[in-house]
């Protein structure tokens, strides 16, 4: 009986429903896409609350949603698509009332093409090469994400499609002749190439040139009898692109290594033990053959201590993630309740910066950066807020209307560079942004037309008296309101 | 003075050794441009290496070589070389090589585009190119290369060997609401959603066929759920995986995919057209491939429910071997027969007969095997075998769930026949091809006892070949060619080429002499 009345009960809260159609938007007239499929997520958090597939009229229905905000969104592969009534990829809706809402369309438009041909120096195609693009977003472009990838034909052509309109930069991994032992270098198309909606980019050539490749013999000086024979070599490739790769291998029973052949470039070597004993570490600038690596013992130290936080919240469980200097290697650092310690008992000597991963909101105050010496076993004391603000608010139209799906940017002015945290409206004008790190801010919404360029400080300038400027305190929790800007 | 003795001593120093080849198409023999070659070696303990490129001619060259142990490999993009690399090449000192010759096939394509009924194309689509195989006279379907079309539809099956294939296309895999019915788009060229309704392609080496379009029409679909239990285990099995293959009047035609199962044992597959399915059961113990159950099934138009299947059952099967009418003074010391028990083409057991030719076989499951004895005293042949007083029509037993199974009879007879005789070289079998490498191969004709088996024997130095203790029955005989791409186990390639075979007929005790012509390489040759 009890879990029946359950079940009516939850029937009860969740009353929500959500509708709409998927239209498909080229250049002839718009229909409906069918076999799309729509998602309903809760606006914090990150499983699906429902998902739908729309049918032969591009129609979706999802109900029995939680009374709660929601995010809903649409995609097929091969499509980019976004709501209509926010121009964004996404749409924010308030379900709080149990509304049933219907008309949540989305437009979806074939997404955008490059493709290209992959040739030898004298022009024979390279086949079976896999072609790898990455997306490149936020503030000079700092931001990459794999976006997706293609191999290339016998006649050396390649086509990646279904591309979100954005910046992209495209490389290959050249090939290595069977029998080879070669770790060629990723290879880049010098532009960045921009892919705009439904667009094909065409003649995104490669003449695939083989790098001048390198030897490197080796030897691992004095190791521990022990771990004589045991030993393993990992070498990380020092660069700032995506897809650097590395690779291990085992290191000869008398100390000595030979590397495949490796192509200019900064490398960290790095042995290792049994039960990954850290053995020794040496950063290698190469462009020349090289017969006289020597990887002499370097003691590790630890990484220990604990986390002094600064704020009335207390989580469970603090994440912090320290980068070492080649940005190639982390080690994630993990403090709990109640005293916040945390240890690493094996790290390379080396200076970490420190960022803090989870939970959200929480941000390292201070040192930034953690050196640790070789052979080191002292602790650290690293300070951490972790009572972030927060803002409600609500946006009106220039008419005094709730200004449905419109955008919200939160901005904070930095010397170098504007960080930017976007928002949407939901349908009532309403909007919430978690998680504010204290500090200065400025705020402005418009409405659902395209805004781009929003670390841009002209943006701002032009949105004249609708940006708000005001101070975020740790645990502020802020209610605003704010006028769209033209 | 002294630079001038320098040089000269260096121009002195210098090998003198060259090599020099060419590529050529097999078939035809023309020139091929733009192969890139690579010479290596270790010389003195260090690694020589040297690369060159073909020019218009097929000709490339290598100078100042020292001399050494080489190996060649060469490569283009397109191209299947028809000797393995690294190919090896010895140079004396001084020593000019100019009769190395590297034939090259030119890989087929298979290319086209897909679309929706509507005629809307149909991205995503995945486009695979299946070849049959042949092995113990059973059909199987093998997937040689599959890719998807493009936003355009578009798809292109590259680095294809001659040979006749199936191009099938397959609708990205949609989700779709609960409770709707359930659709799928499987279509195989040139129309037809059934494996039957598929065409044989052709493609001869370097051959491209263009314009080869599918039209993917939604049809109902279904689904099959069961429960896999492990009986050892006493429950469900996690490390469990459900393969799914659909046959087609009999005939395996390779997997349509790989389930695992849910934490309870439950499984479901779904997207299954009405169609005949052997549902398999593997153990995921990682020796991989281990079927440890199976059921075939019928769909015809409604989801199937309770296809349960058990693993862990582990029967036994006795048996021994009996010898019928064996020479006198037969030697069985230095024998050891081996039962090898076949389920489709994969060898599930195999047992070991001991000194009174009893054997066991253990760990199997409820599935039809096949028996293959080896290791058999010389001049014997598997005759028959026989379970409770009875000869089995083929040398297959079916594992019951439950129940006897066995003692089994092998019987081996010793009244076999002999084929022996010659190959003769034919003017189209190729340029200075010997027939010292031929294989002769003896294949069953149809409508003859399962109990024929194919037979293969290489030919000596002179052409000459002799097959033993040859089940009796009726054959065909084909001389092949070392190295010929044409699958001769398919019976509708040696249909083809039945005037290059010579029938025969092998009674009991038999002694047969045939001389043989020798078959061609390739389907270019044999057209």
């Amino acid at each position: 009986m009890r879990w029946l009345l359950a079940l009516v009960w939850a029937a009860a809260a969740n009353a929500g429903a959500v509708s709409g159609i998927v239209y498909l938007k080229g250049k002839e007239e718009p229909r409906p896409l069918p076999g799309a499929r729509v998602v309903a997520q809760a606006a914090e958090g990150s499983g699906p609350l429902r998902t739908a597939v729309t049918d032969v009229q591009g129609r979706f229905r999802l109900d029995d949603l939680p009374r709660r905000r929601i995010v809903v969104r649409s995609d097929k592969p091969g499509y980019f698509t976004r709501a209509t009534a926010s121009r964004e990829t996404t749409l924010v809706l308030d379900l709080s009332g149990g509304e049933d809402l219907p008309g949540a369309d989305f437009e979806a438009a074939p997404g955008g093409v490059i493709t290209g041909r992959l040739a030898d120096p004298w022009g024979e195609p390279l086949d079976r090469v896999l072609v790898m693009l990455t997306r490149l977003s936020g503030p000079g472009d700092r931001h990459r994400e794999h976006a997706s990838q293609a191999a290339s034909d016998d006649r050396g052509v390649y086509r990646l499609y279904g591309l979100d309109p954005g910046r992209y930069r495209l490389a290959i991994l050249p090939p290595v002749p069977e029998g080879r032992e070669e770790h060629p270098a990723p290879m880049y198309h010098p532009a960045v190439l921009e892919v705009a909606a439904g667009r094909e980019v065409r003649g995104v050539d490669l003449v695939v040139r083989p790098d001048r490749l390198f030897q490197v013999r080796g030897r691992v000086a004095d190791p521990p009898p022990a771990e004589s024979g045991r030993l393993r070599l990992m070498v990380r490739w020092v660069r700032e692109e995506p897809g650097a790769p590395s690779f291990g291998m085992p290191v000869e029973p008398d100390g000595s290594f030979l590397l495949p052949r490796l192509p200019a470039g900064t490398y960290m070597l790095q042995a290792f033990g049994s039960q990954e004993s850290h053995i020794g570490r040496q950063r290698l600038d190469l462009s020349s053959d090289r017969n006289d690596v020597v990887l002499r013992p370097t003691p590790p130290g630890q990484l220990a201590g604990r986390l002094l936080l600064v704020g009335r919240t207390k989580p469970a469980e603090v994440r912090l993630e320290a980068r070492d200097s080649t940005r190639q290697e982390s080690y994630r650092l993990v403090a709990r309740a109640p005293d916040y310690r945390f240890r690493v008992p094996q790290v390379w000597a080396d200076t970490y910066s420190l960022h803090a991963d989870a939970p959200p909101g929480a941000w390292v105050l201070d040192p930034p950066e953690v050196v640790v010496a070789a052979g080191e076993t002292g602790e650290v004391e690293i300070r951490v807020g972790t009572e972030a603000g927060r803002i409600d608010g609500l946006a009106k139209g220039s008419g005094g209307a709730p200004l449905a799906h419109g955008r919200v940017a939160l901005a904070r002015f930095m010397p170098d560079h504007i960080e930017v945290r976007t928002e949407q409206t939901d349908q009532k004008g309403r909007f919430e942004i978690r998680d504010v790190r204290p500090g200065e801010y400025r705020i402005c919404v418009w409405p659902s037309q395209e805004v781009s360029a929003l670390d841009v400080s002209q943006t701002w300038e032009r949105a004249g008296a609708a940006v708000k400027r005001f101070p975020v305190d740790p645990g502020a929790q802020i209610e605003l309101e704010l006028t769209a800007a033209r | 003075m002294t630079i001038v003795a320098c040089l000269l001593l260096a121009a002195l120093a210098e090998p003198q050794g060259s090599l020099r080849g060419r590529i050529v198409l097999a078939e035809t023999g023309e020139p091929i441009a733009g192969v890139t070659v690579d010479l290596s070696a270790r010389i003195q303990g260090d690694r020589y290496e040297q690369a060159a490129r073909s020019g218009a001619d097929g000709d490339f060259r290598f100078e100042r070589l020292a001399a050494g142990a080489y190996s060649l490999s060469a490569r283009k993009t397109g191209y299947l070389p028809m000797m393995g690399f690294p190919f090896p090449v010895t140079l004396e000192t001084n020593q000019s090589r100019a009769e190395v010759t590297l034939r090259f096939h030119r890989y087929g394509v298979l290319s086209g585009s897909v679309t929706g009924p509507d005629g809307e194309p149909a991205d995503g689509a995945e486009v695979v190119a299946y070849r049959y195989r042949w092995a113990d006279g059973r059909r199987s379907r093998v997937r040689v290369e599959a890719t998807s079309a493009d936003d355009r539809g578009q798809y292109r099956l590259f680095g294809l060997p001659a040979g006749n294939y199936v191009v099938a296309a397959l609708a990205p895999r949609q989700e779709w609401p609960e409770g709707e019915l359930e659709q799928t788009t499987m279509v195989y060229y040139p129309s037809g959603a059934q494996p039957s309704e598929a065409g044989r392609i052709q493609l001869r080496w370097g051959q491209e066929l263009s314009d080869l379009h599918l039209v993917l029409r939604p049809q109902p679909a279904y689904s099959i759920t069961g429960v896999l239990a492990d009986s050892q285990a006493g429950g469900a099995c996690r490390t469990c995986m459900i393969r799914i293959e659909r046959m087609e009047q009999g005939v395996e035609m390779g997997v349509w995919s790989r389930y695992g199962t849910r934490a309870d044992g439950t499984y479901r597959i779904q997207g299954l057209p009405p169609g005949t399915y052997r549902v398999l059961a593997e153990r995921g113990d990682g020796a991989g491939g281990h079927v440890a159950a199976a059921r075939t099934v019928t769909i015809g138009n409604r989801n199937l429910g309770d296809v349960h299947l058990v693993i862990g059952l582990n029967r036994t099967l006795r048996g021994r071997l009996v010898l019928e009418s064996p020479p006198e003074g037969l030697d069985l010391s230095k024998t050891t027969p081996v039962v090898a028990l076949v389920d489709g083409v994969r060898t599930a057991a195999r047992a070991r007969a001991d000194a009174q030719l009893a054997f066991e076989a253990g760990g199997l499951a409820p599935l039809v095997y096949r028996l293959r004895p080896g290791g058999l005293p010389a001049g014997g042949y598997f005759k028959l075998l026989r379970w409770g007083g009875q000869d089995l029509a083929a040398p297959e037993i079916e594992v019951p769930d439950e129940g006897t199974l066995g003692p089994v009879e092998v019987v081996i007879g010793f009244d076999g026949a002999t084929l022996s005789g010659t190959v003769q070289p034919t003017e189209s079998s190729g340029r200075g091809h010997r027939v010292t490498s031929a294989v002769v191969a003896l294949y069953p004709q149809e409508n003859q006892s399962p109990y024929l088996v194919e037979r293969r024997v290489p030919t000596d130095a002179n052409g000459a070949f002799a097959l033993t203790a040859v089940v009796p029955g009726s054959y065909m005989a084909f001389a092949l060619p070392a190295g010929s791409t044409l699958d001769w186990a398919d019976p509708e390639v040696r249909r083809q080429l039945a005037r290059y075979g010579r029938a025969v007929d092998l009674g009991r005790a038999k002694q047969v002499t045939v001389e043989l012509s020798l078959a061609p390489e390739s389907d270019a040759a044999a057209q």
